[in-house]
This record gives structure tokens, sequence and C-alpha cells, in this order.
């Protein structure tokens, strides 16, 4: 079923192996050498062990995580029971793929003496920079207090995340050795427990409730992965996708939670809370500097998710020009019945007509995509009709999806805005209205790079056994999606006529990113046209 | 468009946050940290309110959508700080220029 199935030999056994040790050792700060020595021998063995239905290697390292975070946990404590000295020029390394595997204890043991004393560092800092503004009216710490606080406060956190780490049961663990293999197909082929899969359907449907921030958790930190359009942390504005939250605040509460190491359903239990009260976050921005954001709680209402357009102007001699958001290409259902983005662009469209626009610009910056009928009807509104993508099966002829519509609901001048984290359906719209010289896209230097279809299959499905049900569902990777030009946005995605200056531009992102992306392929053309109107001339 | 003095901080914006996912080593002497750390501080400062209100950028609600955005006042206020942020759009504005340009070449052409 998988568009790209992998034999099960020696290299996706090496494939998984090394996923699977940056799974459970990322940052090289458990291992030595030796265990690694002992974790090696199976490199080539785990298609066998897969095959076998055996778990030799998983049983092993397993053991040795076992064991390492008895003999870490010991060396961090040891650390954190006496005053720190900060007098050595020394430095910590925070990137694992940058590190070797520790040759000894006693080298791995110098990593955490390392990653304490900054931990420690980091907190005396901040501290010191509250106490040190002028509006600051508690009593000031010494140096001394504030670095023996500081120590019981990375003290509390770790031991918390000890427990965690160590709580995770067996299923748990397995999960991400599973997922190790199954990411070995492509990055968005994945294994989904019960619970997972309920999250994934409150993102697709976009039902939150809180502040409207979208968390990660890689089991030591929480990341914000979106900012919910139209929802408290946005209208408040400073929180960020790649933002990392540090210590949670109840309303004016002078303790805060310190959330480093917490599962992911407690941190959401701190954030969470009734509308109308505050709760402040302390995050660390991606380029390091720590910011503390106040955010008044609130339903958060989904209309704000959906299109909606503006009146642009700026000088009188000239046209007014239509704007339509379009956060994601969502399809859902309301109280008012079925609803979908490509209806509601529709009805923006003929507003905006109404209006009297002399061009509409539709912003896709950041919808990472969603509905692919959607899209093909929405790129509709644009051309009479006409093939809009290509969707290929694995050893089957790809399927086109035209708009057979005939009507034109805009024909005027077109732009499309784009950026890197414009993907999926988002670049389908933006490639057919490009090939068909219908609209200018304007942007980043080149938009994400997804041009693959997944399915959930129920894995309930595949056993009458009730008494393990259920067993969840996985996501496999199952078509790919070309152009109608037979070209393929899938890791190149779709280059801009007019690029823009925009402050992710250098930073390498997208889907070439991930560990093992299907590749970029391409397939026949369709023939395609349209007469709605060319912006050709300009392109010259 | 490059001469631009917020597209050119954007520039400078972007060569400061890649120069900075490249440097993964911290330092762990009191003194050299913290004055690593009030560097970063700084850096990162000068790109604080970078996008200011666009001088004669017009960013307007549709007539026909004021009666349900007007309905309550969590809807006010989210769409006030819409207009307000749409209103800082650089990009936004940019292809808004892009836009006309590509109006007045029709009009050239003699289209429409």
């Amino acid at each position: 079923m998988h568009f790209e199935p992998k034999p099960i030999d020696d290299a996706f056994s090496k494939s998984t192996y090394h996923l699977y040790l940056k799974y459970i050792d990322n940052g090289k700060r458990f291992f030595t050498q030796s265990d690694i020595n002992q974790l090696n021998a199976y490199e080539t063995q785990l298609d066998d062990q897969a095959l076998a239905g055996t778990f030799e290697f998983f049983n092993l390292s397993v053991d040795l995580q076992d064991k390492a975070l008895n003999k870490t946990q010991a060396w961090y404590q040891e650390v954190l029971a006496k005053p720190i000295n900060f007098n050595a020029d020394a430095s910590l390394q925070g990137d694992g793929e940058k590190l070797s595997w520790a040759k000894d204890d006693a080298e791995l043991r110098q990593r955490w003496v390392n990653w304490m004393k900054y931990e420690v560092l980091t907190r005396i800092t901040d501290e010191q920079q509250i106490q040190d503004k002028p509006d600051f009216k508690g009593e000031k710490k010494s140096f001394d207090q504030l670095e023996a606080d500081a120590r019981t406060k990375v003290l509390e956190v770790y031991d918390r995340l000890f427990k965690r780490l160590r709580k995770m049961d067996r299923n748990r663990r397995l999960e991400g050795y599973l997922n190790s293999m199954a990411s070995v197909f492509d990055p968005h082929t994945n294994y989904f427990s019960p619970s997972e899969k309920e999250n994934f359907d409150i993102q697709m449907s976009g039902k939150l409730e809180g502040i409207g921030a979208r968390l990660q958790s890689d089991g030591e930190k929480t990341t914000v992965t979106e900012i919910v359009a139209g929802g408290p942390a946005w209208s408040q504005g400073d929180l960020q996708a790649k933002d990392v939250i540090l210590k949670v605040t109840q309303g004016d509460a002078t303790e805060s939670d310190d959330i480093m190491g917490w599962e992911i359903d407690d941190v959401v239990g701190k954030i969470r809370g009734p509308k109308g009260t505050k709760v402040t976050l302390s995050v660390q921005k991606p380029d390091g500097q720590v910011k503390s954001i106040t955010i008044t709680r609130d339903v958060v209402i989904m209309e704000e998710g959906l299109a909606k357009s503006l009146i642009l102007r700026a000088n009188e001699t000239e046209g007014k020009i239509g704007y339509i958001y379009l956060p994601k290409f969502y399809a859902d259902f309301t109280a008012d019945g079925v609803t979908s983005c490509a209806a509601d662009v529709e009805k923006e469209v003929a507003k905006l007509k109404n209006e009297n626009v002399a061009g509409i610009i539709l912003d896709l910056r950041n919808n990472g995509g969603g509905s692919l009928r959607d899209v093909v009807q929405m790129s509709g509104l644009f051309i009479e009709n006409g093939p809009i993508v290509q969707v290929k099966s694995r050893s089957r002829k790809p399927e086109i999806m035209e708009d057979y519509d005939n009507r034109v609901q805009w024909g005027g001048p077109m732009i499309v805005m784009v950026n890197g984290f414009s993907a999926s359906a988002s670049e389908i719209l933006a490639a057919a209205l490009q090939d068909y010289d219908r609209a200018v896209i304007v942007g980043s230097t080149r938009s994400y790079g997804k041009g693959t279809v997944q399915r959930f299959f129920d894995l309930d499905n595949a056993t009458g056994d009730n008494s393990v049900k259920p067993l969840g569902q996985m996501k496999l990777t199952v078509q790919k999606f070309y152009r109608i030009t037979g070209k393929t946005t899938q890791l190149d995605g779709v280059t801009p006529d007019i690029v823009l200056p925009d402050v992710y531009n250098l930073l390498d992102m997208g889907e070439r990113e991930n560990d093992y992306p299907l590749p970029s392929t391409q397939i026949d053309p369709v023939p395609f046209q349209q007469s709605a109107y060319h912006i050709a001339d300009i392109k010259n | 468009m490059e001469a631009d003095p917020t597209f050119q901080k954007i520039n400078e914006n972007a060569m400061r946050l890649r120069k900075q996912k490249d440097q993964t080593e911290y330092p762990l002497q009191l003194e050299k940290y913290q004055k690593w750390d009030k560097k970063l501080a700084e850096e990162a400062e000068k790109y604080d309110n970078m996008f200011k209100p666009i001088d004669g950028f017009l960013v307007e609600n549709l007539a026909a959508d004021l009666p349900n955005i007007q309905s309550d006042t969590s809807r006010i206020a989210r769409n006030d700080n819409w207009l307000k942020e749409r209103k800082k759009d650089i990009q936004l504005f940019e292809t808004y220029r892009i836009m006309q340009d590509m109006i007045k070449m029709d009009a050239l052409a003699g289209k429409n």
C-alpha cells in the first residue's frame, strides 16, 4: 500500500538502527562507546528480527537504557549536591550530531557535569536579569543564594524527567522502535497509538481549547509547533512556532512550574483554564532569547481559522485590491452543515467582486495544506476547467484530478503568496496556477516541498482478536502528487516567480531536511490550457 | 525593494538566525557565558519591533463583513489586531505593489 515500499534487508536494518539510536539518545548523553559496540552487533540484523517477530535488539536497548538512567542520575545528583564553580574555561556542545559517543564513563560523566553547569548558569543569569531591572520590587539575592536556588530547581526538573523516563512502559518504548522502522519508508509514514490518533484528529479539524497553540514534546522540551489562527496566543502575538516553553505561571501567582521533562498532557493541563484567566509562559525563542508572554485564555473560535478577506489601497488613483487569507485547506462540519474552504473562498471572491477590486491576492503563507478535494475546486475558481493535479499510487497510472466546472469566478489579475511553511495543498494550488500562467507566485525562496498524500489504516481491521484492541492506526504515504507538467513539488517545492526577503530564507527547512524523504521524480505532462487570464507577458 | 530598510533588516536578521543555528557550543565560564548571553540579547533586540505600520497602506474590511465583525467585542478586538498586523506586513505591501504593476502592464497591453 505504501507508495514506495522498501525491501526489508540489511540496508533497511541499518536505516532503522540509526533512526532508533537518534530517537533514544539524540544528545549522546546516555550511551558510551561500549554500549554502542553491543548495539552495533545488531546493526544489520533488525530486518531479520522484524521478519521473525523477535525483539532481541530492542530488549537489549531497553536494558542498556535502564542501566544508563541509573548511572547518569547518580552523576547529576552528585553535581547538584554542592556549589558549582564556574571559573574553569569550558564549553558545552549542545548538538549531539556534532559529538562522538563518549569513549568511557569518565567522558560521559564530564558531559553531565557540563550540562548541569549550563542548566544552573542559565537560571542564575535569568534571575539576575530579573532582579537587576529597575522595577524589581522583591529582595535581591546574592550570587550564592541564586546559585543554590538554581541547583534546587534543576534537580527538581531532572528528577522529574528521570521519573518520567523510568515510567515509560515497554509499549511506549516499542512505539518508538516501530516508528523508527516506519520512518525509514518516508517521514510521513508513522504509527499512531489510539490517543495520538485522537490528537491528530484535533489537529486536522482544528478544534482546540486553551490558548490556541499546538505543542509538541520531545520528552524533555515542549515546543510550540503552531499558533492557531485567531486563538488567544495568536491575538496576543508574541508566542510563535519553534518557541520552547520553559515555565508556566498561573494568573498573578509568584510561583511558576518549570515544565522541562513534563509529559505533554501535564503541560497542556497547566496551560488550559477558564476563559478570562491569565497564564504566563516563559519561552525560549529560536535565537536563544528568553521571553515572558502573558496570554488571556479564551475559547478558541474556529471562525478565525477560516478564509477571510480585506480590501487593500495605497493610492487614490489606483484600483482597490482584494486580499484573501487562507490559513489551512480545511474541510470540516459546522452547525450549518458541511462546509469547505473551497466554498468559503468562492464566497470571498464574490464579495470582493462586489467591491469592484482590480486584482486578488491569495495568501497561502504558513498554510500547511489539507483537503485535496478542496484544492482542486478552489483552483478551478480561477480557470474555466481543466486538470489541476495528478495523483499517483504505486504501480497504477496517474489519476488526473480535474476542475469540471466551466465557470470562472475570478478572471482578473491574481497573485498567490507562499513561504517556506506553505506545504502540500498550498503547493498544488500555487503550482497549478503557475503552470497555467494564471497567477504570479510571490514569496520565500521556495515552499516546503511536500508532494505526498497519506491515509490512515485502522490496525484493528487486521485482527479478529478483540482483547488486543484498540491497536491504533498506521499513517501511510500512499500517493505522490505531480504538477500537470509532470514535475513534482516533492523536495524542491514551488519556486516563486518573484522572491521576497524572508527571515527564514537562509535556514534549511522543509521536506528535504527530513530523514529518508521520498525522492523527487517526474511523470508525463497532461495537456492543459486556459484563457481566463494570462500573466506570461509580465514575466518577461 | 532591496533598498527598503525593513527588507534590509529582514535579510540581516535571516543571516543572524542562520549563524546562530550553526552555533551550538555554549560557554560555561561565568563571565564568558554572561557576556555571550548579553550579546545574543542585544543582537536580537535590534530586530524587535522591526515591522512598523506602513505609511499610506490602507487595509480595510469589506462592508459586507462589518455586521458580523461588529457583533461582539472579542470579534472586534481580533479584527482590529488582524488589520494592525496586515498594515505592518511588508511582504503583503510589496505584493500589493507588484499587483498594481501587473494592472498597469495589462492596461498598456490593451487588456480590460
